[in-house]
């Protein structure tokens, strides 16, 4: 990198300058230190001592003990022993789950964006309602959730549903089966639909409306425009939406926990859902974090591709 | 080929607090470019939009031939737009572009590919059809926008400030394309500025609106050299027409720098029709010449002189106003010179300081046959020597 200094002749470089030259770069490592100081802390040296390493231990809830190495147990238990049937169902759920509340959430999102940019008396109230689910801790959206939807207790949710399916009322929604399911995906979606909403009326309002004029002129019906204009204005920003909740949607477990437990028997116990109730439930948190090795082992490379394709490098 | 009429056509917004259209009748011709032209806000955009079926009028009807198309759609109007900022499909290649309006009626593909390479020959775009908008220049998007317009070969066509976001030279260049366009395909045309320059080189009749009112609709000749009010005077020109507040007595109009006796054929027109005794006097720059102090009508000292390639604006003070006058490039003076300046008089327009004009000079002599100066149609005037 030239510097001012060396290209003014007969000026004398003083060992400031000199040193800031030679050594320059290192000081972006300096401004970044505490940051990594504190991810270090927070972050790494829990994963590698409550995460890691622990997953090769024996979890013991008395803290006198010394938690015994069992090496690979924890990991056969998953993979080939007592657990194996329960991940499989596990993922089969969680994969279910992703395929299910991305595509609802981006319907639920769009509409939500088209119809908060029409002109309406109180819009900005209305737009900002939108946010309040998203607003909210999900775990206390989860519990709501779970309220609303027993039956016994005139659960409001329950009752629509009911209306429409007929769900048995003893347990309502979150005990039964596949109801239980479906009850979670209702208030994921309602409680995380605000991201999606707020880029997408973002990307809608800055359709221009000659635009939409144009199509009117040229012959075109709302369904045309929404098809036309709408959509292919909104393309690359849905797929970096999409990705962003695919990737943040698996790893959750506060809104199913909060709604169902995991019920109803394992039913909604995603993958996350079974790390928490395998370490917090059963106390075996030797098993959890094996598990959650895994699962991060798995993550891995599903983020690294969205880094890779979302990301600019910087030169 | 069809005309279109206005009656009584009322726009208004902000639960009629906002009066845009102020109940204008407007009959555009078959085959005319008529130019609707006036500042921002007067309600040309507005009127434009409600021939286009984007607005709504409050009252009044607008006919297309004998259909009242008052209530229709857009898209059962058959007509174009070219918006100001082209409004062109960012998504779709300029031949999915044009093709667009009619793939909405149901054509089939030899029909739109007819069609649209007919359109892109006629605007010169044909090696274009495969690119996208973001990878055209603005003329070229704008040549698309007006491909676009012509494919369908509509009825009407309604030119939104269509040259507005290009430069100078090719607004020129359009400007003369656009009208060879109109002229080849003979298509009634609405056409919306707010340049004047534009309007009067354009239109085959120019529509001059203020404030949600038609001021005066007529050839450009006639606007320029008969305008109605103070406000089309004003409007119309380049640079813009000169006022003297003055008053007048019955004979003599009198204001800050000159007073004159009126020749008594204008002294009558004007006592006839000036509510009180207060008389703007309008000269255009062109009908002021400079020559020697003591020579003219009134001297006066020089603040500025903009050289304009042919000719010079020369620029001076008269009761705190500042007045223009037009002189050939080949006239000498400088600027802090003290000059006469004279007055063409039978260009000169009186009007009444609420708007309406009273009478112009040449017009009232040339009425009553007292004149020997012929006033030509570019409002020269030939004196016999």
């Amino acid at each position: 990198m030239a510097t001012i200094e060396e290209g003014i002749p007969g000026q004398e470089r003083n060992l400031a300058d000199r040193l800031l030259e030679e050594y320059g770069s290192f000081q972006g490592v300096l401004f970044l230190l505490p940051t990594l100081v504190l991810i270090a802390l927070v972050v790494v040296y829990p994963m590698i001592q409550y995460g890691a390493l622990l997953s090769f231990k024996q979890y013991t809830l008395n803290p006198n003990v010394a938690d015994p190495w069992v090496g690979l147990q924890n990991y056969e238990y998953w993979l080939l022993g007592g657990g194996s049937s329960l991940l499989l169902f596990s993922i089969k759920m969680t994969l279910l789950y992703e395929l299910v509340v991305v595509p609802f959430d981006l319907v639920v999102a769009l509409a939500a964006a088209l119809v908060m940019n029409e002109a309406m008396p109180g819009r900005p109230l209305f737009r900002g309602l939108m946010l309040a689910g998203y607003a909210s801790p999900p775990i206390a959206a989860g519990l709501l959730f779970g309220i609303m939807q027993q039956g016994d207790t005139y659960g409001v949710i329950f009752h629509i549903m009911d209306f429409f399916f007929g769900i048995p009322e003893a347990g309502g929604i979150t005990s039964n089966t596949p109801w239980a399911f479906w009850g979670v995906v209702i208030a994921k979606v309602w409680r995380d639909f605000g991201f999606m909403y707020i880029v997408f009326l973002a990307g809608v309002q800055s359709i221009p409306s000659s635009l939409y004029e144009m199509a009117k002129v040229d012959g075109a019906g709302p369904v045309q425009r929404f098809r036309y204009i709408t959509i292919p204005h909104l393309r690359t920003v849905l797929v970096t939406v999409v990705m962003i909740r695919t990737v943040f949607t698996v790893g959750k477990l506060a809104i199913p926990w909060g709604v169902t437990k995991g019920g109803p028997v394992n039913y909604t116990s995603f993958v996350s859902v079974l790390i928490f109730k395998e370490a917090f439930i059963n106390w075996t948190l030797g098993r959890a974090a094996a598990l959650g090795m895994m699962f991060a082992l798995v993550l891995i490379p599903l983020i690294l591709i969205w880094v890779k394709t979302e990301t600019e490098d910087y030169d | 080929m069809v005309d279109a009429k206005l009656e009584s056509v009322r726009k208004t917004f902000n639960d009629g607090r906002v009066v845009a259209v102020d109940n204008i009748d407007l009959h555009i011709e078959e085959g005319e470019l008529i130019v609707l032209v006036g500042p921002s806000g007067c309600g040309k955009s507005t009127t434009l939009r409600c021939i286009a079926g984007l607005e709504k009028p409050d009252s009044g009807t607008i006919k297309f031939g004998e259909h009242d198309v008052t209530n229709l759609p857009p898209k059962d109007r058959d007509i174009s737009m070219v918006f100001q900022n082209y409004a062109l499909y960012p998504s779709m290649t300029v031949f999915e572009n044009m093709a667009f309006g009619l793939r909405m009626r149901g054509a089939d593909d030899a029909t739109m590919d007819k069609q649209v390479r007919w359109a892109a020959d006629m605007m010169g775009i044909g090696d274009l059809l495969d690119r996208y908008p973001t990878q055209l220049s603005g003329g070229q998007q704008q040549r698309v926008a007006l491909g676009r317009a012509i494919v369908r070969e509509p009825t009407l066509f309604l030119l939104d400030e269509p040259l507005s976001n290009l430069d100078a030279k090719l607004r020129a260049i359009m400007r003369t394309e656009i009208q060879e366009l109109q002229r080849e395909l003979d298509v009634a045309t609405v056409f919306v500025t707010h340049d004047q320059e534009e309007a009067m080189t354009m239109g085959d009749r120019i529509a001059v609106m203020n404030a949600g009112r038609i001021e005066q609709i007529d050839t450009p000749e006639t606007i320029y050299h008969d305008p109605v009010s103070l406000f089309v005077a004003d409007f119309i020109g380049e640079p813009s027409i000169n006022f003297f507040e003055m008053t007048f007595d019955g004979s003599k109009i009198d204001g800050e720098a000159f007073d004159l006796v009126l020749p008594d054929t204008v002294a009558e027109k004007l006592a006839e029709g000036l509510p009180g005794s207060e008389v703007i006097v309008g000269i255009r720059p062109e009908d002021m010449s400079v020559v020697g102090t003591g020579e003219g009508v009134f001297d006066v000292e020089v603040d500025v002189i903009e050289p304009i390639g042919d000719r010079k604006i020369v620029y001076f003070t008269v009761g705190g106003r500042r007045i223009n006058a037009v002189v050939s490039s080949t006239e000498e003076i400088d600027e802090g010179q003290l000059v006469g300046i004279d007055v063409h008089w039978p260009n000169t327009h009186m009007f009444s300081p609420e708007g309406p004009k009273v009478v112009k000079w040449g017009a009232a002599e040339v009425e009553s046959g007292t004149t020997d100066t012929e006033v030509m149609a570019d409002g020269s005037a030939e004196e016999e020597a």
